[in-house]
């Protein structure tokens, strides 16, 4: 009896394995088609399609930060048209609204220029500059730049940018963890969001794995400018969690001029950007925050 | 090759070529500092200046007589080219494309040294890269190079350079701030390279990419020629118009200076230290010298 049903079982088990990745495929395809539908950028091939650590063949060996942000799959289509150019555009499928927003924080530069996508907005961001454009909506990022013959215009990255924000009919939201770090001093557009070591390094270096990424918790990172230094949270699985790293972190060489915070689940650290010990009135907005939530950080 | 340890390494790249040339100098310089030759031409080319063929030929002709220390040319190249040799040339890949003209001027030294055989092993992605393969094959039948000498089938992700007989690299990465590796150069660079390729030294801010210098590479004479025209931002193409060519034979030495004329002007990615791969390919991995007291920098200006 028991056989029969696990006979039963697998193969709509193995079904659904196989068919989530073919509708994920499908679903990105065809949101790149109804992107470049109305312009004249005609498709160059065909569609790349990439899941897992495939990812390292397309980015010419790299691929850890998108990794580091959970993402699911990652389209890829190259487009021409008769007065030149080409244009890329890589359309990532991240699972999740928050982890959209996390690639799209990892991505994003202090010197990019942040833009409207009018009536399709909300809750949406995106940047241009460098001949790309930059943008989250639901669960999805993208990436659209042009070759080197600067003949892809800002106007033709407005106009896509538009087009595949339309396309995306679901919304989302900025992970709630954002709000837990303050808001005051915050150095806007500086937040991030990951889950991974390589991201995790990208903000702090630290050799050893002191906050345990490899479980993939929730990581929240932001700058501020008075005092200069960042702060971070974490939400680990369980509040024993969160005081095991604690724990670990209080005793690490490498931190001891960081200062946390524990509430349940989250673990805030707070340190100062001249490699100073930080002030105690910065640890205490933290600490604030960890008790009550204030306002989603873009 | 894997029980070679640092001195033997270096002397065997840098040196290997030197002491059929110049063995009096060569003796003398096992106790000298590694030599690293910055070239520095303000006219090579800026942001809305194209690249001028002309002043980068002569950056590289003053680059490599420099570093082999003879004013001869041809001599200069045979320093690190024997009729002997097969010889890879290996570009810097997709991320910040080579100026195309950097790779034609080093395929023109090679030449002029007669190796037994030579291949520019592009990196397969830049085969998507149309106007940079098309100004790479012009300048090739400009210095009347045959376009077979270009091979896309080797530096691949994985690479296959460990099956191949060559006995000579010349390696010419390029710069730019990097979301792993914090600012890639050559020990990354060989990373890349690696018959692995470099996911499996990804973590820790790529500490162990120098773990492949010795061991799949040190059979092979090497000759560096980094590619400081300009310098990237990560896959956001040129963002700093540096106008250097900076040549040397000890991979991590000529890294370590590349990575010193880089932050003069330019930053690395978030946090990540970029000189964490870079001392620990000398301290933990023997492949050359990352202690700055022991480089020789020599600046020089077109």
């Amino acid at each position: 009896m028991k056989t029969n049903r696990y006979l039963t079982i697998l193969p709509v088990a193995l079904c659904l394995a196989v068919s989530a990745p073919n509708a994920r495929a499908a679903d990105l395809k065809s949101l790149l088609a109804k992107t470049t539908a109305s312009s004249d950028w005609t498709l160059k091939g065909s569609v790349k399609v990439i899941s897992s650590t495939a990812i390292y063949d397309y980015m010419d060996g790299a691929g850890e930060i998108p990794i580091a942000c959970s993402y699911q799959g990652l389209a890829v289509g190259e487009y021409t048209r008769r007065t030149g150019g080409v244009l890329t555009i890589e359309l990532y499928d991240m699972g999740n609204s928050s982890d959209a927003f996390g690639l799209y924080s990892m991505k994003r530069l202090a010197t990019g220029k942040p833009i409207s996508l009018g009536s399709n907005a909300a809750p949406i961001q995106a940047q241009a500059g460098y001949h790309e454009l930059l943008l989250h909506k639901g669960r999805y990022t993208a990436l659209l730049f042009g070759d080197d013959s600067g003949k892809v215009a800002d106007v033709d990255f407005s106009k896509l940018g538009n087009a595949l924000a339309a396309a995306i009919s679901e919304t989302g939201s900025r992970p709630d963890l954002l709000s837990r770090l303050p808001s005051e001093g915050y150095l806007p557009r500086s937040a991030k969001y990951f889950h991974g070591k390589a991201a995790m390094d990208t903000v702090k270096f630290v050799r050893d794995d002191l906050f345990r990424t490899k479980a993939k918790p929730e990581i929240a990172v932001a700058s501020y400018v008075a005092p200069a230094g960042k702060m971070m949270v974490i939400r680990y699985g369980s509040s024993s969690e969160a005081a095991m790293v604690l724990k670990t972190a209080q005793k690490a060489t490498e931190l001891k001029n960081f200062s946390f915070v524990v509430k349940g689940t989250l673990l805030g650290a707070a340190w100062s950007s001249m490699g100073k010990p930080v002030d105690a009135g910065f640890v205490a907005k933290l600490k604030q925050s960890l008790d009550k939530p204030g306002k989603t950080l873009e | 090759m894997t029980e070679m340890n640092r001195r033997q390494f270096v002397s065997g790249t840098a040196a290997a070529g030197l002491l059929a040339v110049m063995p009096e100098q060569l003796l003398a310089a096992s106790d000298k500092k590694t030599k690293v030759v910055v070239v520095t031409c303000p006219d090579a080319l800026d942001k809305d200046k194209p690249v001028n063929a002309d002043a980068v030929r002569k950056m590289m002709e003053l680059g490599v007589t420099r570093l082999a220390g003879t004013r001869d040319l041809t001599r200069a190249w045979k320093t690190f080219v024997k009729p002997s040799d097969n010889v890879a040339v290996a570009d810097a890949g997709t991320w910040l494309l080579n100026v195309p003209e950097v790779l034609v001027e080093i395929m023109r030294g090679v030449k002029l040294a007669a190796p037994s055989a030579m291949k520019l092993t592009y990196c397969a992605l830049d085969a998507g890269h149309t106007d940079f393969m098309g100004a790479l094959k012009e300048g090739l039948k400009g210095a009347t190079i045959p376009e077979e000498v270009m091979d896309g089938s080797i530096y691949t992700i994985r690479s296959k350079y460990h099956q191949q007989s060559f006995t000579n690299l010349i390696m010419s990465p390029t710069l730019k701030s990097h979301s792993i590796a914090g600012v890639s150069g050559i020990v990354k660079h060989f990373a890349t390279m690696s018959k692995g390729g470099p996911a499996p030294h990804h973590a820790n801010a790529m500490e162990t990419a120098g773990s492949v210098i010795v061991p799949e590479f040190g059979h092979m004479k090497q000759l560096y020629v980094v590619d400081a025209l300009r310098f990237g931002e990560t896959t956001r193409g040129p963002q700093f118009w540096q106008k250097s060519l900076i040549f040397g034979t000890d991979p991590v030495a000529t890294d370590v200076i590349a990575l010193e004329v880089f932050l003069r002007n330019c930053k690395t990615f978030g946090e990540l230290p970029p000189d964490h791969h870079r001392n620990l390919a000398d301290t933990r991995y023997a492949a050359g010298i990352s202690d700055r007291s022991k480089i020789e920098l020599i600046e020089l200006r077109v």
